[in-house]
């Protein structure tokens, strides 16, 4: 973990968590350390929390990770956020069931336009589907024939997938035990 | 650390103004010499330690597949190999020059220091089956690379030609300064080939 | 209405090979293969030398370094991630490794920082010399162009000495750097270099930046404003060129820049031309900070941090925990986020590139109603780098 320097350092990381916090009750926020925060959102709430820390100057949305945990059933969304004014960033999680139909979150495009663009990403790769964010559809980076395979999903099988797209594989054996494409 | 109020640079020392006379002034550089390396007749400055071929000195290696295993590339591969009807103890790296990205995280991670790096970096060959051979191979005994760079000077590939007998699995090797070194391979993998079968059970290409 | 078939046939007889819409607008497919997208696509409605809608189609570059680093060790991933970034491949080193580090907790030591921050200033001041290279094509000054590139070769061959590599360098990795500064004599040429590219940019100056093409071909142009910018998640010398200060070595200090003194520039304008000027100024800010840090001189000490667990680079393992660095580069704010589970290879790696923010919705929007001669000028504005589009 992050070697957090508690005390004097982070008060002004704990204020703002706090600030936040007092708005959101259904939120959970720690800080992780100097200019690092981060909070829990649950998936339904997510909207609410976004408006409310866009209007707490947190200005700039980084990167939407999507994250598979297949173990857990769930994927983990992290809306990474940069505030320019309180030079701190901010990672909202919050977690959906990755079934496919069941994988599905309110875009927040409206509140962080850029958003329609990482969720285009998040969709293509992960299959996370935004709803209200009508880009969704339009092709992004994969291929058509590679639509719906959702490749960055731990449960793809990239071996597979690359016997079957470029025939002859290579000249390994296929049961070492460490393989790498 | 924490809240430097930083310098902001003041608008008079970013603002340009425009001009119809200085973009002239670049005529200058008309009566100079030009910086470009006329390259037959100049030769390059290749830095030390500049990330090339490998060798590699085949004593040293115990074939212990660190190198196998970093690579990024999945460029390496250990390979059984058979010198003058003797088999060496431990399997050596086959370095395929075709995915190889010249990171040397191979050389890095090599336990006995056998996997070194050259500076010489060029191979080119024409579209040959046999010319193509030449991008995979088991490197060669350092010494002997640095001397044939030293005799050439020129930063080529050691090697002009690789024969590679697809039946027999005998590898020759035609040196540029004429000499010849044979070696067989006789399987690939980290554990030892079956003696009977003679080295078929991995596909060569 | 005619039909869209007899238009097309029109267009082929009078040897126009592009797709009619209707009778005022045609379809026009603006790269990959055109240079000044450098392998990216923009679909452009155009009505005749007007753009009406832009739409960017990245995708040409995609390699899926992503999924690939999590079949991968730890340190190996270098050479595999700073593929992302081709003009100055030492930046996702750099966030990659930082983030690695943060998992680990490992304190880098001083003359490592020393080595990442030099050579982070090296690789900006060679990336502001290949953008300079690319703007000056694109403005149709050749001549400023060659110069640059003529230039950059001095810092590729410093990195050459250094590295060991001239594009990828595959230098910075987690816990320190890979190899020692070769010699003093490097920190000579260093220095040498330096002074040789500062009394070269008056030259740049009255060729590129004071001259009344440029200000003709860049005033006024792809005009973004505060607002905008912030929403759009827009970073870097464009973010400046609206106004915001924000700059990531100051706003989120890392590495050894706390202790250099520089200047961050920023003006109000939002237009092409500020977006160049500010990256011109950053240029110099830059060859000053390399100054600095000559100045400074590395400090003694080891160049890596001591593990024994560094003895077995293929099974090294990471707690598990989860990073994320930034680092500001010519381009922007370059982020990676980094997710480990305690194995030998990474769980997740994501790499934020700021050109999926400027290239795609940003430029949609810049580009309607500019000219077509404009386009490449507004691209090389934005300094878009589509392999962080892709990734």
């Amino acid at each position: 973990m992050a070697n957090g320097q508690e005390g004097g350092m982070s008060m002004r990381e704990q204020a703002i968590v706090d600030k936040i916090l007092e708005k959101a009750p259904y939120a959970e926020g720690k800080v992780r350390r100097e200019r690092r925060i981060e909070f829990t959102v649950p998936a339904e709430r997510i909207r609410d929390f976004l408006t409310l820390l866009k209007k707490n100057n947190f200005e700039l949305m980084l990167q939407i990770t999507p994250v598979d945990w297949p173990n857990d059933g769930e994927i983990e969304l992290i809306y990474q956020i940069w505030s320019v004014t309180h030079r701190t960033h901010v990672m909202v999680r919050t977690r959906i069931p990755r079934e496919l139909e069941k994988a599905r979150m309110p875009t927040v495009k409206d509140i962080y336009p850029v958003a329609e663009t990482y969720e285009r990403d998040a969709h293509d790769f992960f299959g996370v589907y935004f709803e209200g964010n009508w880009k969704m559809e339009m092709p992004w980076i994969l291929d058509d024939t590679e639509q719906d395979i959702y490749p960055l999903r731990k449960d793809f099988d990239m071996l597979q997938y690359v016997k079957k797209k470029y025939k002859i594989l290579d000249r390994f054996d296929e049961n070492k035990d460490n393989y790498v494409i | 650390m924490e809240e430097i109020e930083f310098k902001i640079a003041p608008e008079s020392k970013i603002k340009k103004k425009p001009s119809y006379i200085k973009p002239w002034l670049g005529l200058k550089y008309l009566f100079k010499k030009p910086v470009t390396i006329k390259i037959p007749h100049e030769k390059t400055q290749i830095a030390k330690k500049y990330r090339g071929f490998h060798t590699l000195d085949w004593k040293k290696c115990v074939g212990c597949n660190f190198c196998g295993q970093i690579c990024p590339a999945r460029a390496i591969e250990m390979t059984w190999l058979e010198v003058d009807g003797k088999m060496e103890k431990r399997p050596h790296p086959k370095i395929d020059y075709g995915r190889c990205t010249f990171c040397q995280f191979c050389v890095d991670v090599c336990p006995t220091g056998a996997l070194r790096f050259i500076e010489s970096f060029i191979l080119t060959s024409e579209w040959e089956e046999d010319t193509i051979q030449l991008f995979d191979w088991v490197p060669i005994h350092p010494e002997k690379f640095r001397k044939l760079q030293e005799s050439y000077n020129d930063w080529r590939f050691p090697v002009e030609k690789i024969e590679f007998n697809k039946e027999t699995k005998e590898v020759v090797y035609h040196l540029r300064d004429g000499e010849v070194f044979k070696f067989k391979i006789l399987g690939y993998g980290i554990r030892p080939p079956k003696k009977q079968k003679g080295g078929t059970d991995s596909k060569p290409d | 209405m005619v039909a869209q078939s007899e238009l097309i046939k029109e267009a082929r007889e009078n040897g126009m090979d592009l797709l009619p819409l209707d009778k005022d607008t045609y379809e026009l497919f603006f790269g990959p293969q055109h240079m000044a997208t450098e392998n990216f696509s923009i679909i452009l409605k155009m009505d005749g030398h007007r753009v009406v809608e832009a739409i960017a189609n990245p995708g040409f570059l995609h390699r899926g370094f992503e999924k690939l680093a999590e079949f991968r060790p730890w340190h190996t991933n270098v050479a595999l991630l700073l593929r992302v970034c081709v003009p100055e491949s030492d930046v996702p080193e750099t966030i990659y490794s930082m983030a690695v580090d943060e998992i680990i907790g490992w304190e880098v030591p001083e003359r490592a920082q020393w080595i990442r921050t030099t050579v982070l200033e090296m690789a900006r001041v060679s990336s502001y010399l290949f953008w300079i290279m690319g703007l000056s094509f694109k403005l149709g000054v050749y001549t400023a162009g060659q110069w640059a590139a003529a230039y950059r070769e001095r810092l590729m061959a410093l990195f050459e000495q250094l590295t060991g590599a001239r594009v990828y360098h595959i230098y910075t990795i987690p816990g320190g750097v890979r190899r020692d500064i070769p010699s003093d004599r490097w920190l000579h040429q260093l220095k040498d270099t330096v002074e040789y590219i500062k009394s070269k940019l008056p030259d740049f100056d009255h060729l590129v930046f004071e001259n009344y093409i440029t200000f003709k071909r860049m005033e006024g142009i792809g005009v973004m404003n505060k607002k905008f910018a912030l929403s759009e998640g827009v970073t870097g010398p464009n973010l400046r060129a609206t106004g915001v200060p924000y700059d990531v070595r100051r706003a989120d200090p890392y590495l050894l820049y706390p202790e250099l003194d520089f200047e961050v520039p920023v003006l109000n304008e939002g237009d092409a031309l500020a977006r160049a000027l500010i990256r011109r100024f950053e240029l110099e800010q830059d060859l000053y900070i390399l100054e600095q840090l000559l100045d400074m001189g590395p400090p003694s000490g080891p160049y890596q941090v001591s593990d024994p667990r560094l003895k077995n680079l293929p099974r090294f393992k990471v707690p598990a925990g989860d990073a994320f660095s930034h680092v500001e580069s010519t381009k922007g704010d370059f982020g990676a986020y980094v997710v480990s589970d305690g194995k030998n290879k990474p769980y997740r790696v994501q790499i934020r590139g700021p050109s999926i923010a400027h290239g795609i919705r940003v430029l949609e929007h810049l580009l309607v109603g500019s000219r077509i001669a404009d386009v490449p000028v507004i691209l090389m504005s934005l300094d878009n780098c589509p392999p962080d589009i892709d990734r």
